[in-house]
């Protein structure tokens, strides 16, 4: 599964996703946290791999992917691919695994929180080494806590505002103190970029030799790397802690920007995992394909897009609602997605903590439509442009069915199309109106929607999110600061409501799983949507 | 020659400062800069600004050019912005893969075009003739990627004689990742070649020379292959030469499509992270590249053609 760190450091973007969650989704539909659902069902994350079997060790993985990560280093890592990498090699204190969506223990064996959710600490586990057979202490997690302040930090800016002080209780015990109560705080620390690494290794080799080669205690290793990260080698980490494990010798990733070249390498039998299939290949995927296997797994992501809401008719939300409804979702998914999604109510995804499945989405009718746009300050129509990624061909066909949609109502939609990086910089100058992205481009860091509303429904800069409600803001305020299971709950669904429903904050077209292609002789391996993929239980035949 | 060699070297000078502004300016021009990118949309202003200080972007234009260009005279191309390595050292080690992919699709062309070229001249408006041309324009007109992926899909999945993608070291190895890459840019250009190629044989067959050479009881063979096909291959020659920048832009294609590591695949990921020192550096290379490509050819052009004096 990817995982993206933002809807800005992606580049190159995708055109993959499909649907399969639709069932799980389903039966996900509940608002709470999975530890307290009663039916306790969860979106099945992935399976990858053939079932059942007993690990061989040996053998190699290939991983072919769409971009060359940014860094190794944990800390800085801001792409979907390179997080997925780095966390085969560094480990944090907790990881998200499949089937759960709560924090378990990694590098820590337990933890406790103080009752005003204020104190974290750590208990380090013992006889843990980096790559380089040195031992994990309470120093290296110290350290690698600090780092959060470095200016490459990916999530330093947000993180910088909740911690206050990180420091030693004992040799093997690391107390975080957080200015004020934040609960998403222990899933935040699943992310590869809160990942722990050798304090000795960082110091002694500097930050740039660091991040060509990382020390951590995870499975795997780099062992070589070509310039620019085209392709990277990782060996089995002779000092692993997890006695066993990884089963595979070798992991190599390639990375492949053409879609259909990854997909021929798979079938070829030249990689074993592509991430991301185009939903093109979709349908003669699915049939069956000798040595391959066409994966259709729940993913964390939509396909939607952001209204600048700054000013214009677009400010006002019954023109909003207007292109809302005059939206034709299942035509959309059926043509582009290959009728592989759902009409989506939420921004980002429905997978997500507190996603509120009874939160409506809009329906597909032109007189309402109409009606909203009359009842609005521009009842004859009004002429604005979506923006998109050139030579994305999915955009470019959403964009297009929204073209001849929004011309029943008066709507005259130009299409811009721009490269990807220049995109970017005109959303988050505010220079657009309506902006689409492909479902790479809109990815949740992690289960807990606290990042993600802070981002789109607080209007954070640098999102292209012009969105701003004071309802929502106190609420956003309220849902990330309790520690009351309860009012999270209820704040985050009725963010929901409002921003997507009430307000129309966004154009959420459809929920849409991911396609990845795997070779047969693949087993154990497993992916999340909004976590990481695991390599360490995965084993060739 | 060496004098002709020289002149056309310091020719190139102001050609490629012209390349050095041109490629400057616009990358600088091109929305989206390198420090936002690098530290990432969310980032506070303040970083940003820290890191553009550092990466000296707040300097006036001209400062930065000067610098640029004082680093260029000297071989140093700085530093990429991306990847915290030595642009020239990057380039060092990708410019083999390029220039590889490059020499091994001309040697395709020209092994296609001689037999090809020939035979659909001496075959004038016959069968083979129509099918050569025929088949040589629609490979002309389909798109390099697509053709890329055909190939791949054709050697590389069903007949599984060549890998799909990706380059593997090793003599053999890089042989056989560049196989279906080469195969692609050549397929593309070598029905101009075929074409014009045929045209000059057609020309020359009907000079006197040629039938003084049957007259003396030459073979066949010997008239096309030592007297014709000398004489033909001038203007074939330049025009191989002119197609180079062709198959340099044709590299970028092919070398995305393929995974390959070459400066093609480079510079597209470095425009998009607006990694200025790596874009800059790279075009500067790929301006001497097509410097040299033609110098070699008027050089060629000469040591096939006697009469031409440099």
């Amino acid at each position: 599964m990817q995982w993206g760190a933002s809807i800005f450091a992606r580049r190159g973007s995708l055109a993959a996703i499909g649907v399969a969650a639709l069932m799980v989704v389903a039966g996900c539909g509940s608002s709470s946290k999975p530890s307290s659902t009663a039916s306790g069902s969860h979106a099945s994350f992935y399976t990858g791999g053939a079932p059942g079997g007993t690990p061989v060790k040996g053998g190699k993985i290939v991983v072919d992917e769409s971009e060359t990560p940014n860094t190794m280093d944990p800390l800085a890592i801001n792409t979907t691919d390179g997080g997925d990498a780095v966390r085969q090699i560094c480990e944090g204190l907790v990881e998200s695994v499949s089937n759960s969506k709560e924090a378990k223990p990694d590098l820590a064996t337990s933890w406790t929180i103080s009752p005003n959710g204020t104190t974290y600490t750590f208990h380090i586990r013992e006889g843990v080494k980096f790559s380089n057979g040195e031992p994990l202490t309470g120093q290296d997690v110290v350290y690698s806590l600090e780092r959060w302040k470095l200016p490459i930090a990916t999530y330093g800016a947000v993180l910088n505002q909740y911690v206050k002080r990180v420091s030693l209780a004992s040799p093997m015990t690391v107390v975080i103190q957080l200015k004020r109560p934040y609960p998403a705080f222990l899933d935040y620390l699943t992310l590869a970029p809160l990942a722990m690494v050798s304090k000795n290794a960082v110091q002694h080799d500097g930050e740039h030799a660091f991040g060509l080669h990382p020390v951590c205690t995870g499975p795997f290793t780099i062992k070589s790397s070509a310039p620019g990260y085209s392709s990277f080698t990782m060996v089995r980490n002779p000092y692993y802690w997890r006695t066993g494990q990884p089963y595979v010798n070798e992991v190599v990733y390639n990375v492949i920007p053409e879609a259909n070249a990854r997909v021929l390498a798979v079938r070829s039998g030249a990689a074993t995992i592509d991430l991301g299939v185009p939903f093109s290949q979709a349908e003669s995927l699915k049939a069956a394909t000798a040595g391959a296997r066409l994966l259709i797994e729940p993913y964390s992501s939509s396909s939607v897009a952001l209204f600048n809401s700054a000013s214009g008719p677009l400010a006002e939300v019954n023109v909003r609602k207007a292109l809302n409804y005059a939206t034709p979702r299942e035509a959309i998914i059926k043509s582009v997605f290959k009728g592989l999604g759902t009409p989506s109510n939420d921004f980002p995804t429905n997978q997500l903590d507190y996603y509120d499945a009874s939160v409506p989405s809009f329906s597909y009718d032109i007189a309402k439509a109409k009606s909203l746009l009359k009842a609005s300050k521009v009842p004859h129509g009004f002429s604005t442009s979506i923006l998109i990624y050139s030579g994305e061909p999915n955009s470019l066909l959403i964009a297009s069915i929204l073209q001849s949609a929004w011309a029943k109502i008066g709507v005259n939609l130009k299409i811009q199309s721009a490269e990807s990086t220049t995109a970017i910089a005109d959303v988050v100058k505010g220079d657009y109106q309506i902006g689409l992205f492909t479902p790479e481009e809109i990815v949740p860091e992690s289960y807990p929607p606290d990042l993600d509303a802070y981002y789109y429904y607080d209007g954070a800069p640098g999102t292209g999110s012009f969105y701003k409600s004071a309802r929502v803001t106190a609420l956003v305020e309220k849902a990330t600061s309790t520690t009351s299971e309860a009012v999270r709950s209820k704040a985050f669904r009725e963010i929901q409501r409002i921003a997507n429903w009430e307000d129309a904050a966004f154009l959420n077209v459809a929920f849409v799983p991911q396609l990845n292609l795997v070779g047969t002789s693949l087993h154990g391996f497993t992916d999340q949507p909004t976590s990481y993929y695991n390599l360490r239980e995965a084993w060739v035949e | 020659m060496f004098k002709y060699i020289a002149i056309r070297v310091l020719q190139a000078v102001p050609v490629l400062l012209g390349i050095t502004i041109a490629s400057f300016l616009l990358i600088h021009l091109v929305p989206g800069e390198p420090a936002r990118i690098e530290l990432g949309s969310r980032a506070p202003l303040s970083e940003v600004l820290a890191l553009r200080r550092q990466l000296g972007l707040d300097r006036p234009f001209l400062d930065q050019y000067w610098t640029f260009l004082r680093g260029v005279l000297t071989f140093h191309f700085g530093t990429s912005f991306a990847l915290h390595q030595s642009a020239g050292g990057i380039i060092r080690s990708k410019i083999g893969v390029t220039a590889w992919l490059m020499l091994y699709s001309l040697a395709i062309s020209m092994v296609l075009t001689v037999p090809l070229g020939i035979l659909a001249a001496i075959k004038r408006d016959r069968p083979a003739d129509h099918a050569i041309r025929i088949i040589g324009m629609t490979l002309f007109v389909m798109p390099t990627f697509w053709l890329g992926l055909l190939l791949s899909l054709i050697f590389g999945l069903i007949l599984g004689v060549l890998p799909t993608s990706g380059y593997q070291q090793g003599f053999v190895g890089a042989l056989r990742s560049l196989t279906l890459p080469a195969l692609a840019l050549s397929l593309a250009m070598t029905p101009i070649f075929v074409r014009s190629l045929r045209a000059s044989v057609i020309q020359a067959l009907d000079k006197g020379y040629v039938e003084a050479a049957r007259a003396r009881g030459f073979s066949e063979r010997r008239v096309l292959y030592r007297h014709v096909l000398r004489n033909a291959s001038i203007s074939t020659v330049t025009l191989v030469g002119l197609t180079m920048g062709g198959l340099l832009s044709g590299t970028l294609i092919v070398e995305n499509v393929f995974a390959l590591p070459g400066l093609g695949s480079q510079l597209v990921s470095s425009v998009a992270a607006r990694d200025y020192p790596m874009v800059q550096a790279l075009v500067i290379v790929l301006g001497w590249g097509v410097v040299l490509i033609n110098l070699v050819t008027d050089l060629t052009y000469a040591a096939i053609d006697p009469r031409v004096r440099l």
